[in-house]
């Protein structure tokens, strides 16, 4: 199979895609996950071909025998007009333009990352095309989520680079989508903290998922990359250490809190969304490494249960959502599991009720 | 003007910029009051910004010595002539914050 480079965001795999592809076909369940893994994730790789060539595999359980993630990227050309002009559409070959392929490339990764894991197919679960637009405005120093497609500015090459650098930022815009999908989190207060603390965990767990980190190796960094050198600090936010990502004399001192007694009460930011997310986030990596080996696996499964539970509200707060994170533990993995959650929030000081069930979770 | 919200959190930035036009460099002061007229900026209504994941909200007081005026604008700003205002008192801040 051809190897074509897209700039600055290649992902290139030392074996073959033909090896992985009978690894994927013939090894054992963990070389299987690691190979299909691999090729979805590889820049070259049209997941549309490595995915349906596997569906016949075992355990290998895809939503529906056509699930494809369908990019489209645009390019705004500096203007601040969405989605822009279509630059890169799904199939094409890389442009050479390295926001654009690292936006389809970053878009191709999550998609995969949701189908595999989670047996997710894009951002609504019905194959929802993932729209994109890069170039946005001028010395953009930003990325959102719009309610139907994400933005990526260039930054203004002074204290940022461009925003699409880091894999975890593009599925932390992702999952934007799949919350608002989802349980809806209204954003603004601890639900918006929430909201955000979604976003940060399964754009961690991406970037963990598609260099197969275990908990204990991954980085638990969001926006590595996205400074330039000028800046003093390594990225936006940390799970691992909230509160130490960045200490700079223009940008102030990450103000993230990793317990409740941290906890920021403010009208900025919309109530805090960005700073107290720290909470949750911290308790996401406190499950996860307690749990050990990958943190898709366990933390990540109970985290996306909890999401969808239909007995999660639009205006939860970090308590609800917690009390939903350990009755999924419970329900997918048994009591010790639950101990597991609920010593994790007991450690950033939110309480889990006690016995906490699931009735039937939405959707399934 | 006070910028809110982003895709992260930066206690350094959350101070309002002030904008003292009667100490713009000339070219600066003029493109700043092209885009205040071109913006229709004191017959705009101020209407709360709904909060998108991530996307800034902008709050711009304009105070011309006779009438003052407040406008809540929020990402993406469809409007040329608003995005325009925005990247020119973002332009006059670079130097000129107060």
């Amino acid at each position: 199979m051809p190897h074509a480079h897209a700039r600055g965001a290649c992902r290139c795999t030392i074996l073959p895609p033909a090896l992985l592809r009978r690894i994927a076909l013939r090894g054992t369940a963990r070389q299987r996950e690691a190979a299909l893994a691999t090729l979805a994730t590889d820049a070259t790789m049209r997941i549309t071909r490595a995915t349906s060539a596997l569906l016949a595999v075992p355990g290998t359980t895809l939503p529906s025998a056509t699930a494809a993630p369908r990019r489209t990227i645009h390019d705004a050309a500096h203007a601040t007009t969405l989605p822009g002009k279509v630059v890169r559409n799904e199939g094409d070959l890389p442009t050479r333009d390295a926001e654009t392929d690292e936006a389809y490339d970053g878009l191709g990764a999550t998609y995969a990352y949701y189908l595999q894991v989670h047996q997710r197919h894009s951002i609504d679960d019905a194959g929802m095309p993932l729209e994109a637009t890069v170039h946005y405005g001028k010395q953009y120093d930003n990325a959102f989520w719009n309610g139907t497609q994400m933005v990526f500015g260039d930054g203004d090459g002074d204290l940022f680079n461009r925003f699409t650098v880091s894999l975890d930022v593009i599925a932390h815009e992702l999952t934007h989508g799949v919350t608002e999908d989802e349980a809806r989190l209204v954003y603004v207060g601890q639900s918006g903290a929430l909201n955000e603390s979604l976003s940060d965990v399964f754009g961690s767990l991406v970037k963990q998922y598609a260099r197969k980190q275990t908990a204990a190796k991954a980085d638990w960094l969001i926006g590595e990359g996205l400074f330039t050198a000028k800046v003093h600090g390594v990225a936006l936010r940390s799970l691992k250490a909230p509160g130490t990502a960045f200490d700079d004399p223009l940008l102030g001192k990450d103000d993230q809190p990793a317990t409740m007694d941290g906890y920021v009460r403010t009208s900025a930011d919309n109530g805090g969304v960005h700073t107290n997310s720290g909470i949750p986030n911290h308790a996401f990596y406190l499950a996860a490494t307690a749990f050990g080996g990958h943190a898709w696996e366990k933390a990540g499964v109970i985290w996306y249960a909890a999401l969808r539970d239909k007995a999660l509200k639009p205006t939860a707060t970090f308590a609800a959502f917690a009390e939903r994170t350990s009755a999924q533990a419970d329900r997918l993995f048994g009591a010790t599991a639950q101990q597991v959650i609920a010593e994790a929030w007991r450690a950033v000081g939110v309480t889990v009720a006690g016995g906490a069930r699931v009735a039937r979770s939405r959707r399934t | 003007m006070r910028v809110d919200g982003g895709l992260a959190a930066f206690p350094g930035l959350r101070k309002p910029v002030t904008v003292d036009v009667a100490t713009l460099p000339v070219a600066r002061r003029e493109r700043l009051q092209r885009a205040v007229a071109a913006a229709d900026f004191f017959a705009r209504s101020a209407r709360p910004a709904r909060p998108a994941p991530d996307a800034r909200a902008y709050t711009i007081e304009i105070d011309d010595g006779t009438r003052s005026h407040t406008l809540a604008l929020a990402e993406p700003i469809a409007d040329p002539a608003l995005q325009a205002l925005v990247d020119a008192i973002r332009a006059c801040s670079a130097t000129d914050v107060g």
